[in-house]
């Protein structure tokens, strides 16, 4: 038997010739301890897995169970600090709040559907899978429709948090400029590895929350208890239209799938769960206190609710004008969303063309991101449409991407391996 | 000499170059004008040095005829040219009589302990002592070792290569005619600098002494603070052309074996000329070539080798310096000092938050002085930018060019403090304080409040315990005023972002450089901030030691044995 490794550093590749007795060649043995698991496909993967008893499995990348966390809930809420929240608002406006909680349950659902779905197929990634259960030829348009979704999600926020900059900070300064920092910053990071782009999340993760908290803290002299009544927004219908027209936010738990490889398996239930519970719990409660300080017919008109926030600050004579002390808390985590889209788009082309090595399509990845995000006029129109595709229909394809598999596989466990 | 050579010749003037030195030799023999006996000499040399290095690197045995022994030693030595060494011949008083000699350099070596200790021994005790007679000269070297020689330290070479490093570090070696076998004798007496106070670490609290540039001393002084049978200690010669003796130490029971081969694998692997002080072994073992970070803890304190051998990590000790290379490191390691250890832990946990917090004011405020200056000044409350702008107002630089220029003016004293020669120290800190503080003021080419900025800046560069990471940080700083420059605190973020995942990306000898922060492992509370003593349980786990339990979990044993009375007194 054949396996081709790829090499972590340098980009070659090694191949790893395996004897019958099922261990690794002599002389190839040294090679396959600098090989990465995430850039080794399934099958090889699985292989690896078996020979534990070799002892090179602890020389290969992996990403923690907190980095995970720290990684996904990132990856999930970093949209809160864009203008998706007004149009949240505009369906479920004074009960907006609860209605990103009850996504939380549903999210909760989806996540241990998908999660059972990765630990049927351990080692491998959501694209490895489908590989493996529809086949090469579907697989690819599956695959395609992956990246489609992270390349446009990644390119939407790019252009928002680009737009956000220019509106609140840089007034003066080329968009380019600041898409193409961005871009080279996402570019760098996405290099380096997913597993360095967990630990860099994990760094930031306890750090965000707390700074989050304590912007959410100061306004509490702003809060106005009527901003959150009626409890039911628009009612009952409105309530459930709004969660049903949003369930979109969710989509992003895909990543889950992508990362999957880097993590211990027996981990996966607790990431997923924990981030969509997080990520639920923080956007439910930046929407909170947005409309405690905006009743929602102020607060549906803003291009940036969570700035407008922060700008509301006032405590004091000193404590003013705060926002660009809380600017680092939404760039760090856009950045980091981004560079976990790109990555992600980066390494789903690689594993869907069976390259062994993702590295050589971020640059390509990327330029499509930047051209994503220069296809809208305006910020309305960037608003609007990445609201409609991602928040609204993304979770028609990514559901059926997942739905399908996860159907094939309880349909095959069910039928036996025959 | 081909056309073209002899075309431009023509075309161009130039001084005829005439061979000045005998070394410039080489280089003029494809002219062809140099002498033939001079080419001659030259060839000769070459020939003659590389039999020479033969001599050594083949390991030649010696051939036991002490006159050939002799001739070929002193060409190995340069001598008689070379006045250093000295070959001394001699008669063993035995009888019958033996030729024999010593070798050793003048001044590395201890004449007393050579008068009283092999010659006086050899020459005239042998007399007094009457030794067998049919064995004698078979096992003559065995019996000198034995009987004659008093010395404490008496070993056996039987190769030029031996006899060369001994002679080299200050022993003396005695040779005997017939014998195949030379005995050194330990004689070593350089002149070397003695046990003083740390400079650069210095504490308050805890032990004030520092290693000196004897890897010997420095290894006792290890191995006084740390009385344990598996302190290893293994010296290893590094470098071609003056081998350096390097020593790797580790606790055999707690290191992790793996550690220790790699250390001692790179360590042996290095080609390299000359490395005569741990910050060049340090560039040639790093694991990655980056400005960033140093990836080994230098220090010049035992009591914190003997600590982080205890954590299972690996000391490299480097012959004639006192900086000691602790590998694996990790940044949190590099932002330690002793004293964290020595004090309370909430006084170590606040000079910890202290010396993050100079960390991150030296890389930072400058460029977040720019960037809300330039870009955000609405950040600044209303009464402080009246002040600010009142007093830039005469300035007629831009912010950043008069950040860049304070800076600079800072680096450029900081510099200059360290060559001034101390007696003119003070001249430098009066420039210096007129410069920065006054006179620029007065002149309005700086805002009195960037003044504050540098000083704070500067400050906390100085906060910094590990002088390799402060000079890191300072060049680091220039990069995040340029990003603020042009994009504000945006560009400060977006290059903290691609730093912090460079660093996390860093490895030292295997290790994350963020462990155990990110990627999360098992540590004791002593990274961030440093836990009470009682708490320190487990080593680092990133180290993977053999034992990872530092202490039981209840390490007070007194506080259980009370609890234990309270309850029987209860009952």
């Amino acid at each position: 038997m054949q396996i081709w490794v790829p090499v972590s550093r340098c980009g070659s590749v090694v191949r790893v010739v395996w004897d019958r007795s099922g261990r690794p060649g002599r002389s190839s043995f040294s090679y396959i301890v600098l090989a990465p698991l995430g850039n080794v496909t399934g099958r090889e993967r699985a292989l690896l897995f078996e020979r534990r008893e070799v002892g090179f499995l602890s020389e290969l990348p992996k990403i923690g169970m907190r980095e995970a966390i720290g990684l996904l809930t990132i990856f999930l809420l970093a949209k809160a600090f864009l203008p998706y929240l007004v149009f949240m608002i505009h369906w479920g406006l004074s009960g907006t709040w609860l209605m990103t909680l009850i996504h939380v349950p549903i999210g909760v659902a989806g996540v241990l559907v998908l999660v059972w779905l990765l630990q049927r197929h351990p080692g491998k990634s959501i694209v490895e899978i489908g590989e493996s259960l529809v086949g090469p030829a579907l697989n690819i348009v599956f695959a395609f429709i992956i990246v489609t979704f992270l390349v446009m999600k990644t390119g939407f926020e790019l252009r928002q948090f680009a737009e956000f900059l220019l509106t609140a900070f840089l007034i003066e300064t080329p968009i380019s400029v600041v898409v193409l920092t961005f871009v080279l910053a996402m570019v760098v990071v996405a290099y380096l590895g997913v597993d360095i782009l967990g630990r860099v999340a994990w760094i930031y993760f306890l750090p965000f929350l707390f700074g989050l908290a304590v912007l959410l803290a100061m306004t509490v002299n702003l809060w106005e208890g009527h901003g959150l009544y009626p409890l039911l927004g628009p009612g009952l219908w409105g309530m459930t239209k709004g969660v049903l027209v949003t369930l979109g936010v969710g989509s992003d738990i895909i990543l889950l799938g992508v990362i999957a490889p880097f993590l211990v398996s027996k981990t996966l239930r607790v990431v997923g769960v924990v981030s969509v519970i997080v990520a639920g719990t923080v956007v439910s409660l930046i929407i909170t206190v947005t409309l405690l300080v905006f009743p929602f017919p102020i607060a549906h008109e803003f291009t940036l609710p969570i700035f407008e926030v922060s700008r509301a600050i006032n405590l004091g004579r000193f404590l003013v004008r705060l926002e660009t002390l809380f600017l680092p808390l939404w760039m760090f985590a856009g950045l980091i969303s981004m560079t976990a889209g790109l990555y992600a788009a980066a390494a789903v082309t690689a594993r869907g063309l069976k390259m062994p090595y993702y590295r050589p399509f971020i640059f390509p990845m990327a330029v499509l991101v930047i051209a994503v995000s220069f296809i809208f006029p305006n910020i309305s129109a960037a608003m609007r449409i990445s609201f409609e595709l991602l928040a609204t229909w993304s979770v028609v394809p990514i559901g059926l991407i997942i739905g399908t598999l996860v159907g094939l596989e309880y349909w095959r466990a069910r039928t036996g391996p025959s | 000499m081909s056309t073209i050579q002899k075309l431009s010749r023509l075309l161009l003037f130039r001084e005829p170059q005439k061979p000045q030195l005998l070394f410039e030799a080489g280089e003029q023999e494809d002219r062809g004008d140099v002498p033939t006996d001079r080419r001659q000499r030259t060839r000769e040399q070459r020939s003659q040095t590389g039999r020479l290095e033969n001599l050594i690197s083949n390991k030649v045995p010696l051939p036991g005829d002490l006159k050939q022994t002799r001739q070929m030693l002193e060409r190995l030595f340069r001598s008689p040219g070379n006045a250093d060494v000295v070959i001394r011949q001699f008669t063993i008083g035995t009888d019958p009589p033996f030729q024999a000699m010593i070798v050793f350099y003048d001044g590395l070596a201890d004449k007393a302990t050579q008068n009283y200790s092999i010659l006086q021994p050899l020459m005239l005790l042998p007399a007094l002592r009457p030794l067998p007679g049919k064995e004698l000269v078979e096992n003559l070297t065995d019996l000198i070792a034995e009987s004659l020689l008093p010395g404490n330290e008496v070993t056996e070479v039987t190769t030029y290569q031996e006899v060369a490093d001994n002679v080299m570090n200050g022993l003396t070696v005695v040779l005997v005619d017939g014998q195949e076998k030379a005995l050194v004798v330990e004689t070593r007496a350089w002149e070397h600098r003695g046990v003083q106070t740390p400079q650069v670490e210095a504490v308050i609290r805890g032990p004030q002494e520092a290693f000196t540039e004897q890897i010997r001393v420095n290894v006792t002084l290890v191995r006084k603070y740390l009385r344990r049978t598996s302190l290893v200690n293994e010296f290893i010669k590094v470098g071609e052309m003056s081998p350096a003796q390097c020593s790797i130490m580790y606790l055999d029971d707690i290191a992790n074996p793996n550690l220790v081969a790699e250390v001692r694998r790179r360590l042996k692997s290095i080609k390299a000329d000359y490395i005569n002080e741990s910050g060049i072994l340090e560039q040639f073992i790093q694991d990655q070539n980056t400005p960033l970070a140093p990836q080994a803890l230098s220090t010049e304190r035992p009591d914190r080798v003997a600590a982080s051998l205890v954590e299972g990590r690996v000391a490299i000790l480097v012959d004639g310096n006192p900086w000691v290379l602790i590998v694996p490191t990790t940044l949190f390691s590099l932002m330690q000092a002793a004293e964290d250890a020595y004090i309370r832990w909430p006084a170590g946990t606040f000079a910890r938050a202290v010396r993050y917090a100079g960390m991150a004011l030296t890389m930072l405020l400058p460029g977040f002085y720019v960037s809300v200056v330039t870009y955000h000044p609405e950040f600044i409350p209303t009464d402080l930018l009246l002040a600010m702008t009142g007093a830039r107002e005469l300035v007629p630089f831009p912010t950043i060019v008069e950040v860049l220029m304070m800076e600079l003016a800072f680096e450029l004293i900081r510099e200059a403090g360290i060559r001034i020669p101390g007696t003119v120290g003070t001249t430098l800190g009066i420039v210096g304080a007129l410069i920065l503080g006054q006179a620029a003021v007065a002149a309005n080419i700086v805002s009195p409040i960037l003044i504050v900025v540098v000083a704070v800046t500067a400050l906390g560069s100085f906060a910094i315990p590990n002088y390799e990471l402060s000079v890191s940080v300072r060049m680091l700083r220039f990069g995040y005023i340029l990003l603020a420059v042009f994009l504000g605190l945006f560009g400060i973020v977006a290059g903290l972002f691609v730093h912090l995942a460079l660093l996390a990306g860093m490895r030292s000898f295997g290790v994350p450089f963020l462990a155990p922060l990110a990627p999360v492992t098992m540590a004791a509370p002593d990274y961030l901030w440093r836990g009470p003593v009682w708490e320190q349980e487990r080593r680092p786990d990133y180290v993977d030691p053999l034992r990872t339990r530092r202490q039981p979990r209840v390490s007070r044993g007194w506080t259980r044995r009370k609890q234990k009375e309270d309850g029987d007194g209860g009952a």
